[in-house]
C-alpha cells in the first residue's frame, strides 16, 4: 500500500507542473496589476511605474516565473504583497474555515441524500420517488448563493436565529462555531446532497437488478436488510466517487458561498487575491487546491478498497 | 495492503484536517458574553490595500486610517484649515514661512513623545508619495526649528500649502520617525499614530481591529469637521471587510454589524422601514464624471469633447446611478456648494441636453463614425450605469460606441495606456481647495492627460494668491476654462447613503464617516 500511495503522490508532480505553468501564464496575461490597486485610483503613471519596478512587475514574464518556481521548489510559495505575509501562512490561516465548512456541508449532504436516494430507489416509480427526485433536481438547479441569500433573509434578518455573516473559529466553542457555519453549510450541502441522492438512487437501482439480490429475496430476507446490507454496499463505489469529487471541489473554496456569508476561507482568499491581482496568493492557492484534489482522490481510491475487498490497489 | 493500514492512513489524514479546523484564531468580536456596548462593528466594502495612509489614495484606507493617525493641520466643519497636532499656525508677513508649534504632551501609541523630527520625517515621506504633496510642497524646505516646532519655507507665497497638508485622502498624517526610517520605500511595518484609536490586529479577509488609546490627548475646542474634540467612546472598533453589498445590508439588519459603508441605494426603502435602523443621506460626498483621453484619439480634439458635452443629459445619468433624487444633485461646480470656494462660472455649459448642437459640433469637427471606446467596470455600480447611459447618449448623436466592461484592476491598468480607450467614468471625492483637482493640472500627469499651459498658469496664480478673495477670482477663470475645454464632464454630485443601528449615537459625517465621539447604547 505504501508503494501505491508513493506512486500516486509521484503522479502529483506532473499535475502540479502543468497547473503551475498554466495558472502563472493566465494570471500574468490578465490585464491589471497589483500596483494600481495598491496606490488607488488617483495614482499617477509615474507612481505606478515606480511601484511596478519595486515589486519586480516590470521584469520579463519568464524571469518572474523562474523566480517564483525557484522559490516553490525550495518550499517558498512567495509573499503576499497586500497581506504582507508568506503565501503559505495566508493559505494556512484561510484553510480552517474552508475545511470546517466543507466537512459540515458534506456531512449534511450525506446525512440527507443517502436516505433520500435509498428511499427513492426502494420505491421506484412511486410518488415518493418522483417527489425526492424532483427535490434533488431543484437542489442541483438552484444556485447555492441564492439559497444562501434567502437563508440570510429568513433566519438572520427575520427570525434572528443565526448571524447573517462572518466566522468564528472552533476555538471560540463548538456551538458558536456551528452557529456561523450552519447556514452556509446547508446552502452548500443542498447542491452536493442533490448530486449524491441522484447517484445513490441510480446506482442502487442498478444493483437491485442483480441476480444475488433476487437470490436474497428468494431466501426470504427482509427488504431493508437486502437494501442496506447487500445492495447499498455494492452500490457505494459510484456514490463515493461523487462524494469525493464534491469534497475536493469544496476544499478549493466555495467561492460564492464564502463571499455571501463573508467566511474567510480559501474561496474568499482567492477572490480577494484575484480582485487585487495578488499574484503569489492566487498561484499558491491554486497549487494547494490542485494538491488537495489529487490527494482527496487518492483517499477515495483507498476507500474503494475498504468498501469492496475485490478492489486491489497494488495492481 | 490491509484494511487496517488503510484505516490508519485515513485516521491520520482526518487528524491533519482537524488541526486545520482548529487553528486558533481569536473571536472576531469581544462582544460575546460581555454586552455590546464596548464594541462598534463597522462593515467596510473592501479590504484596504494598506493602512499606511501616505502610500495610497484608496478611500477605505482613509476610513480606517484617520482613527489611528492624525494630521498636523486639519479641516473644521466649514472646510477651514485649523491646527490639529499643531498648537497654532503662524504665517510670516511675506506668506512664505509657515511655523507650526506642536501641542505639548502628545504621545504616540507606542508611548514615544511626538516631536518636530517625527513631523518632518512624516511630511517628507508624504511628499514623496502624494501627488498633491509633490505638486504643492515640492519646492518647500521642511525643518525642525526645535524639539516642538516645525517650519515650512516656500520660495513663493502659497495659499495651497495648508489645504494640501489638511487633505484627508492620502493624508499628511504623522508617524514616528523611527518607523518611517525603518520602512524605507516599503509600507510601514507598524501602524503607530497619535489618534484616539490604536491598531490591534488585521485579520486578513475578516476585520481590522482598533482599540481605544488610553493616552489620547484631544485637540482643544468643540468637535468641528475633523478638528476639535475627539473621544473614543467605545473600547473597540472592528472594521469588518464585507465585499458583498447584500451581506452588508442583511448584516446590518440582523445586528451583525452596527453600521455599514457603501450601502446600495436600492436598499434605502428597506432600511428606512426597518424599526431598528436609522438612515441618513450625507453630503457633500463625491461627484461623478466622464474622463476624456485628451492625449490621443478622437477626444484630443476639443470640439468633439464640446460636442459630447452639448449632448449630455446629467439628470438621466444621475437618475440611473442613484435611483431617487434624494441621493443626487445636479450641479456644475468643481467644488461643492457647501465649500467657500464655490463659484458660478461655466454654469451655462453644464447639462445642456442639446443633441442638435452636439451633432452640429461633431460635423464641424469632422467626425466620421470612428468608434468611441468607453472602458468601465461593474465592480462600481455607478461607473457601469453611467457608462450605459453615456453610450446611449452618444449613439443618439450619431457616434459609434464600444462599451468595454472589465474588472476594476483591468480598468486601472488599461486607462494608463492612451491607445486603449477614449472615455472612462470615475468619481471624485471632495477637495480642500480646487487646485487639488487631479485632472486640471498637467503636471499631475493623471489619466486623461489634459494639458493646457493657460490652465497650469491659472492654477499657479490661484495657489500663489495672497488671499481667498483673489484666489476665488482666479478660480472663476479656471472653472470657465474647464467648461470651455471639458477635459472631463461632470455629471452631478452623488450623496452618501449611510445607515446604522438605532443604538449607535454620535457617528459623524465629514468628507466620510468618523467613529470617534460615537457610542453604542
Amino acid at each position: 500500500m505504501v508503494k501505491y500511495i508513493f506512486k500516486r503522490i509521484c503522479y502529483l508532480l506532473p499535475v502540479l507542473a502543468v497547473v503551475a505553468i498554466v495558472d502563472f501564464v493566465i494570471i500574468h496575461l490578465t490585464p491589471g496589476d497589483p500596483a494600481a490597486v495598491m496606490l488607488g485610483s488617483d495614482a499617477t503613471d509615474a507612481d505606478l511605474a515606480k511601484l511596478r519596478e519595486q515589486l519586480g512587475l516590470n521584469l520579463p514574464i519568464y524571469v518572474q516565473f523562474g523566480r517564483w518556481l525557484w522559490g516553490v521548489l525550495h518550499g517558498n510559495l512567495g509573499w503576499s504583497i497586500f497581506m504582507d505575509m508568506p503565501v503559505s501562512t495566508a493559505i494556512w490561516q484561510h484553510l480552517g474555515p474552508t475545511v470546517s465548512l466543507t466537512i459540515l456541508a458534506e456531512v449534511i449532504a450525506i446525512a440527507v441524500a443517502i436516505p433520500l436516494g435509498v428511499a427513492a430507489a426502494a420505491n421506484r416509480g412511486t410518488w415518493l420517488d418522483q417527489l425526492f427526485m424532483t427535490l434533488a433536481l431543484l437542489g442541483i438547479s438552484i444556485p447555492s448563493f441564492w439559497i444562501g441569500l434567502n437563508f440570510i433573509l429568513l433566519f438572520a434578518v427575520k427570525l434572528g436565529w443565526f448571524p447573517a455573516a462572518g466566522y468564528q473559529p472552533l476555538s471560540s466553542g463548538l456551538v458558536n462555531h456551528l452557529k456561523y457555519l450552519i447556514m452556509p453549510a446547508v446552502s452548500l450541502g443542498i447542491m452536493q446532497g442533490a448530486l449524491i441522492a441522484r447517484m445513490t438512487r441510480s446506482s442502487l437501482l442498478e444493483v437491485l437488478n442483480e441476480n444475488y439480490i433476487r437470490t436474497a429475496e428468494a431466501k426470504g430476507l427482509k427488504y431493508w436488510v437486502i437494501i442496506f446490507k447487500h445492495a447499498l454496499r455494492n452500490a457505494f463505489i459510484p456514490i463515493l466517487t461523487v462524494i469525493g469529487l464534491t469534497f475536493a471541489v469544496l476544499i478549493g473554496g466555495a467561492v460564492v458561498t464564502e463571499t455571501v456569508f463573508n467566511i474567510p476561507g480559501i474561496g474568499k482568499l482567492v477572490v480577494t487575491a484575484v480582485l487585487r491581482r495578488d499574484y503569489a496568493v492566487i498561484q499558491g492557492a491554486i497549487l494547494m487546491t490542485a494538491t488537495a484534489y489529487v490527494l482527496i482522490n487518492l483517499v477515495i481510491d483507498l476507500l474503494y478498497a475498504l468498501i469492496d475487498p475485490r478492489v486491489r490497489l497494488s495492481k | 495492503m490491509t484494511r487496517n493500514k488503510i484505516m490508519v492512513f485515513l485516521t491520520a489524514l482526518i487528524l491533519v484536517f482537524a488541526v486545520g479546523c482548529g487553528s486558533s484564531q481569536p473571536p472576531a468580536s469581544s462582544d460575546a458574553g460581555k454586552g455590546a456596548k464596548k464594541d462598534l462593528k463597522v462593515a467596510l466594502t473592501a479590504a484596504p490595500p494598506t493602512v499606511d495612509m501616505h502610500k495610497t489614495t484608496a478611500t477605505v484606507t482613509q476610513q480606517v486610517g484617520w482613527h489611528i493617525f492624525e494630521y498636523l493641520v486639519t479641516l473644521d466643519a466649514n472646510y477651514n484649515v485649523v491646527p490639529s497636532l499643531a498648537a497654532k499656525i503662524e504665517i510670516s508677513p511675506d506668506g512664505k514661512t509657515f511655523t507650526f508649534p506642536l501641542r505639548e504632551g502628545i504621545k504616540f501609541h507606542n508611548g514615544k513623545d511626538l516631536t518636530a523630527d517625527d513631523v518632518v520625517a512624516s511630511l517628507l515621506r508624504w511628499r514623496k508619495y502624494s501627488t498633491i504633496g509633490r505638486a504643492v510642497v515640492a519646492p518647500a524646505t521642511i525643518t525642525a526649528k526645535d524639539k516642538n516646532t516645525v517650519v515650512i519655507t516656500l520660495p513663493k507665497p502659497s495659499s495651497a500649502l495648508l489645504p494640501a497638508l489638511a487633505y484627508p485622502s492620502q493624508g499628511a498624517v504623522i508617524m514616528p520617525k523611527e518607523i518611517i526610517d525603518e520602512a524605507g520605500d516599503n509600507n510601514v511595518k507598524e501602524l503607530i499614530g497619535t489618534g484616539p484609536f490604536q491598531f490591534v490586529e488585521w485579520k486578513q479577509n475578516q476585520y481590522i481591529h482598533v482599540k481605544k488609546y488610553a493616552g489620547y490627548k484631544t485637540a482643544p475646542g468643540p468637535t468641528s469637521g475633523l478638528s476639535g474634540k475627539k473621544e473614543a467612546l467605545v473600547e473597540n472598533i472592528f472594521f469588518y471587510l464585507v465585499p458583498d453589498p447584500a451581506t452588508r445590508v442583511a448584516g446590518l439588519q440582523s445586528g451583525e454589524y452596527d453600521t455599514a459603508e457603501g450601502l446600495p441605494t436600492d436598499s434605502y426603502e428597506t432600511l428606512k422601514n426597518d424599526p431598528n435602523i436609522k438612515v441618513s443621506v450625507n453630503k457633500p460626498s463625491s461627484y461623478i464624471s466622464m474622463i476624456f483621453n485628451t492625449k490621443s484619439g478622437l477626444f484630443a480634439d476639443v470640439k468633439k469633447r464640446q460636442a459630447v458635452n452639448a449632448a449630455i443629459d446629467s439628470e438621466s445619468v444621475m437618475k440611473a446611478v442613484a435611483g431617487t433624487p434624494e441621493f443626487y444633485e445636479l450641479n456644475h461646480g468643481l467644488v461643492f456648494k457647501e465649500q467657500i470656494w464655490y463659484v458660478d462660472s461655466g454654469k451655462e455649459k453644464y447639462n445642456q441636453k442639446n443633441p442638435e448642437l452636439a451633432k452640429k459640433l461633431l460635423a464641424e469637427a469632422g467626425y466620421n463614425g470612428e468608434p468611441v471606446t468607453i472602458i468601465t467596470t461593474r465592480d462600481y455600480d455607478y461607473m457601469y450605469k453611467s457608462a450605459v447611459v453615456l453610450k446611449d447618449t452618444l449613439e443618439k448623436i450619431g457616434m459609434t460606441v464600444n462599451l468595454e466592461v472589465y474588472d476594476w484592476p483591468t480598468v486601472l491598468s488599461k486607462r494608463g495606456n492612451d491607445k486603449l480607450w477614449n472615455v472612462f467614468i470615475t468619481g471624485f471625492l471632495i477637495t480642500v481647495e480646487p487646485s487639488q483637482t487631479l485632472y486640471l493640472d498637467s503636471r499631475f500627469k493623471w489619466a486623461g492627460w489634459y494639458s493646457n499651459p493657460q490652465m497650469d498658469a491659472l492654477l499657479d496664480e490661484m495657489r500663489e494668491a495672497p488671499n481667498l478673495e483673489q484666489a476665488k477670482k482666479v478660480f472663476e477663470k479656471v472653472q470657465t476654462l474647464y467648461w470651455d475645454e471639458v477635459p472631463v464632464i461632470k455629471f452631478g454630485n452623488l450623496h452618501q447613503f449611510f445607515a446604522a443601528r438605532k443604538n449607535i449615537k454620535g457617528a459623524q459625517y465629514f468628507c466620510d464617516k468618523q467613529f470617534w465621539n460615537t457610542s453604542v447604547e
